[in-house]
């Protein structure tokens, strides 16, 4: 299956999920007019990657800010990742923040209370 | 030709005006997501300042995109979305106004959101959150409210809002928030 690229910009970040490896990146800002066109793309090829996964899926948020209707987008794609719990394949998600940002590591832990998958903490 | 109300004497005025109340940011005009990315541009040095904190861009970016997606036309030419932002800074505070256009039957819905929001204390508030983005679907018109939660959990003390009629169709809603970095 492809992997999916996109370019991050002004209001949208940076999107690299490599299919073969299961390395996910969401870096950048996420404020995107249509959050929903943003991420719509994004699900559909996770629906597709669960069925054939990798043996070990590492989801990496690395952002400096995301905006609220970014917040169902993001929970989604967690719980997508979620199904594959419980199979042999493992999945693990990598919340990145900066040392300051007392609300962006609160965001990441929020995530982890909804879904049942391992998180880590990283300060960058 | 009328005579031009802009000179020097009405921009030292503004300028002054705006130093005297701290104001590190006015604009009125048409609100538009690339407004929103311009107005970041403007907020982003203060989140540099502060070594991070997403919160002033937050709060900022949640109350724009609220005018854009929600905010009444204004029945002019131009029939367009316009609104006013102003933030002010003080120490380690800022303050945020906003204001734009509302149809009047969307007042008592907004009035009703807020004085909810405002009496819940912030595990209400997470906990409300929390129910929405559950139960809600990834297309579902605006952000189901969660752009309310999300403000009055980033502001200090309650958010101040005011509605005032201004004919039988539009109200002028304002909004004064604060937030601490």
């Amino acid at each position: 299956m492809e992997n999916y690229f996109k370019e991050g910009g002004a209001d949208v970040p940076m999107l690299d999920f490599n299919s073969k490896s299961g390395n996910m990146i969401i870096r950048g800002r996420s404020f995107p007019e249509d959050s929903v066109g943003v991420y719509l793309p994004v699900l559909d090829w996770i629906d597709l990657y669960i069925a054939f996964p990798a043996d070990f899926t590492l989801l990496q948020f690395d952002l400096d800010y995301f905006n609220s209707s970014t917040y169902k987008a993001f929970l989604n794609i967690l719980l997508k990742l979620e199904k594959l719990m419980g199979s042999d394949k493992k999945v693990k998600v990598e919340w990145l923040y900066h040392e300051r940002d007392i609300d962006m590591k609160a965001a990441g832990e929020e995530f982890e209370e909804l879904v049942d998958i391992p998180f880590s903490f990283r300060v960058k | 030709m009328a005579e031009k109300w802009i000179d020097h004497n009405t921009c030292f005025e503004w300028y002054s005006k705006l130093e005297k109340e701290n104001l590190v940011l006015a604009f009125k005009g048409e609100f538009n997501h690339e407004l929103v990315k311009a107005i970041l541009v403007v907020t982003e040095q203060y989140k540099i300042d502060k070594g991070g904190p997403s919160r002033i861009f937050g709060v900022i970016v949640e109350c724009l995109q609220n005018i854009c997606k929600h905010g009444a036309l204004v029945e002019n030419e131009k029939k367009m979305r316009s609104g006013i932002v102003l933030m002010g800074k003080q120490n380690n505070e800022f303050l945020i106004g906003v204001g734009n256009f509302v149809h009047n039957d969307k007042v008592e819905v907004l009035k009703s959101r807020f004085d909810k929001v405002n009496k819940m204390d912030e595990d209400g508030l997470r906990q409300m959150q929390h129910g929405i983005l559950v139960n809600s679907s990834l297309s579902e018109d605006g952000n189901a409210g969660i752009g309310i939660i999300y403000m009055a959990r980033k502001t200090e003390g309650k958010m101040k809002y005011c509605f005032q009629e201004i004919d039988g169709k539009v109200s002028f809603f304002s909004l004064q928030l604060t937030v601490k970095i």
